[in-house]
């Protein structure tokens, strides 16, 4: 569990605005080098990273792990007087959750900002009832507007800092754990892998653009041609208030395996069994439509490829206090590894 | 340039029925081409090599334009139509309309409608017949009509046309075609069809062509009169190197490159954020294993309406940063 913890905090430090992933690209280099799983790394034009971990078995087929690198944030569209940046979303972001939420403005060099919040004493009356758009808010950095305009300009891309904050029981609140939680939970499970016993090669890649479009999914798993994916995202953990549809998925429950046309019903069905028979905690759900993951965009490229999706149950989604249960993640790090043992 | 965009204004090219369009933009740049061919989809595909042929350079223009297809013609002789793309009613009604075959018309609103009820559903066209087996014999179901086609000067550098988007791309890229040097790269001049029903003809070229890097030309709307959609490029402000629209965060290896090489080069630039509409771009990112993918916008008022209106500046200088992108490559 403490080595899951310092990949979370590792990967979780890095800037990574969907779109521009390339800013995380040196320093997760290095810091994955370090750690001596991947025989090859590589990054891609669409902001991909990807490792590849060989068994060492001549003509093994591949296993490929998606989880996905970028994060929502926004990019700027105006400098105004007074030191303001008026900001678009990128992904999807609730504009209620902003005002006066701390932000990284990633310039020529990297900036705090705070997005502006208009006191209650200065509000009409009713005007906290209305609907807010992002666009109708600025970020404050405090500078000049000829200071700022030589470190920030038209599309520099803005992002949350992550500062991980340590709850009871095993619960862990931080910015961007949608999907960096996820690379960590699947490093963690090659970490957890004996080479010389597997018969497949496993290709972790840390996609860019999933939350414009599943760019880097669908790029990366036609570059890596694997045979077989598991595509590990986030999912919404009940909360009181949250839709009765959604009362199956709860944290501390384990990782969520999901059934769902956009998913291999044979390959899903022997992740169960692999689950029961390690007696790893898992659940259950179903997305009868769209997953909103990687796994479709990795199951329709090239010929097709069966795909098995498990997901972390996540409170707070796309905001600056996303909250993990760690058991979940680190069994899911275990089903993971367990799933690839048994190929 | 002004030239090859009044010739291609004229033609008919509605998506799916580009046919016209690719004809004349092939003979155009047979001369140049080291190899040329239109592909099933109707995309035009131009290559001129380059200095180091193991990379490839796509550069996607669209030759399609919104329109209108007959579903029914009604005993009286109006025909409805249905719209194809992304079509302003409030902009399109009331103006002249011609069919693939030349027939001309006038396209009318359903009477009764009240101007903020009015869609692209409330929409005939008008061809004078006076009955359907009249209006028969001119127009059938599966038919396609676009705006007339029109030209203006307007006061200063300013023209006014339907279409600019994208014809004015396309004269863009064949301009580059015509008069770069020797290109860094394997250089793929891709003239697409289908952009405006969703783009069709890129997804299927891009993964033909597989390019290393891409860059796609296409108009962006500018604000004239008040900007409640935020946008970022203005008209007469140069070239605008996009950031992101809403099917594409660009590279930032080419906006960086664009970026310098417009500095550079002493040509006026601008940076675009576009927060809803999507362009070839996003095609040409995902085909294949990926590409570093951008968009080189004109800034045009009232995209979509019979009077898109541009800036001959900004024309030039979208001319020249893709001129100079393709002599000097990524690097």
């Amino acid at each position: 569990m403490e080595r899951l913890y310092s990949l979370v905090e590792n990967f979780t430090s890095y800037p990574g605005v969907s779109g521009f992933e390339d800013m995380a690209f040196d320093e997760l280099k290095r810091y994955v080098e370090t750690l001596g799983v991947f025989d090859e790394i590589g990054t891609t034009s669409v902001g991909s990273f990807y490792g590849i971990m060989r068994c060492g078995k001549e003509n093994a087929p591949l296993v490929l792990c998606d989880a996905h690198l970028d994060t929502v944030g926004f990019v700027v569209t105006e400098l105004c007087e007074g030191g303001f940046l008026r900001i678009a979303p990128i992904g999807g972001i609730a504009a209620k959750i902003l005002p006066s939420a701390e932000v990284k403005v990633y310039g020529k060099k990297t900036i705090r900002g705070v997005f502006g919040s208009k006191p209650p004493h200065l509000q009409e009356p009713g005007e906290s009832e209305k609907k807010m758009n992002v666009t109708d808010l600025c970020v404050d950095t405090g500078l000049s507007l000829d200071e700022l305009k030589k470190i920030v300009r038209i599309g520099t891309p803005v992002g949350f800092p992550c500062k991980l904050k340590k709850l009871l029981n095993d619960n862990l609140a931080g910015a961007g754990f949608d999907d960096r939680l996820c690379g960590a939970a699947i490093v963690r499970a090659l970490m957890m892998l004996d080479k010389s016993k597997l018969n497949v090669d496993v290709a972790f890649q840390f996609s860019g653009n999933e939350e414009t479009g599943y760019k880097g999914a669908m790029t990366t798993a036609y570059r890596l041609n694997p045979d077989k994916a598991i595509v590990i995202d986030v999912t919404h953990a009940f909360v009181p208030g949250a839709p009765k549809t959604r009362e199956g998925v709860r944290a501390g429950k384990g990782g969520d395996i999901c059934f769902s046309p956009q998913t291999n019903r044979a390959f899903t069905k022997q992740a169960v069994a692999i689950a029961e028979r390690e007696e790893i905690p898992y659940q259950l759900s179903a997305a009868p439509g769209r997953t909103g993951t990687n796994s479709n965009a990795v199951q329709t490229t090239r010929n097709g490829i069966p795909t098995l999706l498990i997901s972390i149950p996540l409170k707070n989604m796309h905001t600056m206090s996303e909250i993990v249960n760690m058991n979940d993640a680190y069994n899911t790090s275990r089903l993971i590894a367990a799933v690839i043992a048994s190929m | 340039m002004l030239n090859h965009v009044k010739k291609y204004q004229n033609a008919f090219s509605v998506s799916g029925y580009e046919t016209e369009l690719a004809e004349i933009i092939k003979t155009d740049l047979a001369g140049i081409a080291d190899e040329i061919s239109i592909d099933a989809m109707g995309n035009v595909i131009v290559l001129k090599k380059g200095k180091d042929s193991s990379k490839k350079l796509m550069i996607a223009s669209h030759m399609d334009e919104i329109g209108f297809m007959v579903v029914n013609v009604e005993d009286n002789g109006m025909i409805r139509v249905a719209p194809i793309g992304g079509i302003n009613a409030l902009a399109s009604c009331y103006h002249n309309v011609k069919f693939q075959n030349g027939t001309q018309g006038i396209l009318v609103v359903e009477d009764g409608t009240r101007a903020s009820d009015l869609t692209a559903n409330k929409l005939f066209v008008d061809i004078g017949a006076d009955s359907g087996a009249k209006a028969k014999r001119k127009v059938k179901v599966g038919d396609v009509c676009a705006l007339a086609p029109m030209f203006k000067k307007l006061s200063s550098k300013r023209y006014a046309s339907k279409a600019f988007d994208d014809r004015v791309c396309c004269a863009i890229s064949a301009y580059a075609a015509l008069n770069c040097k020797v290109p860094a790269y394997d250089t793929y001049f891709v003239f697409t069809t289908q952009e405006e029903v969703g783009c069709r003809g890129a997804k299927p070229s891009s993964f033909a062509v597989m390019p290393d890097y891409s860059i796609a030309l296409d108009v962006t709307p500018a604000p004239a009169c008040g900007n409640p959609n935020h946008l970022t490029a203005k008209l007469g402000n140069g070239a605008a190197i996009k950031i992101k629209d809403s099917s594409v965060i660009c590279s930032r290896k080419i906006v960086d490159r664009l970026t310098d090489l417009a500095e550079a080069n002493n040509i006026k630039y601008q940076y675009e954020v576009l927060l809803a509409g999507g362009t070839d771009t996003s095609q040409m990112q995902i085909a294949g294993a990926g590409s570093h993918a951008c968009c080189i916008s004109l800034p045009t008022r009232y995209v979509h309406s019979p009077v898109e209106t541009i800036d001959s500046d900004d024309l030039k200088a979208c001319g020249d940063l893709l001129i100079a992108f393709i002599e000097n490559g990524a690097e």
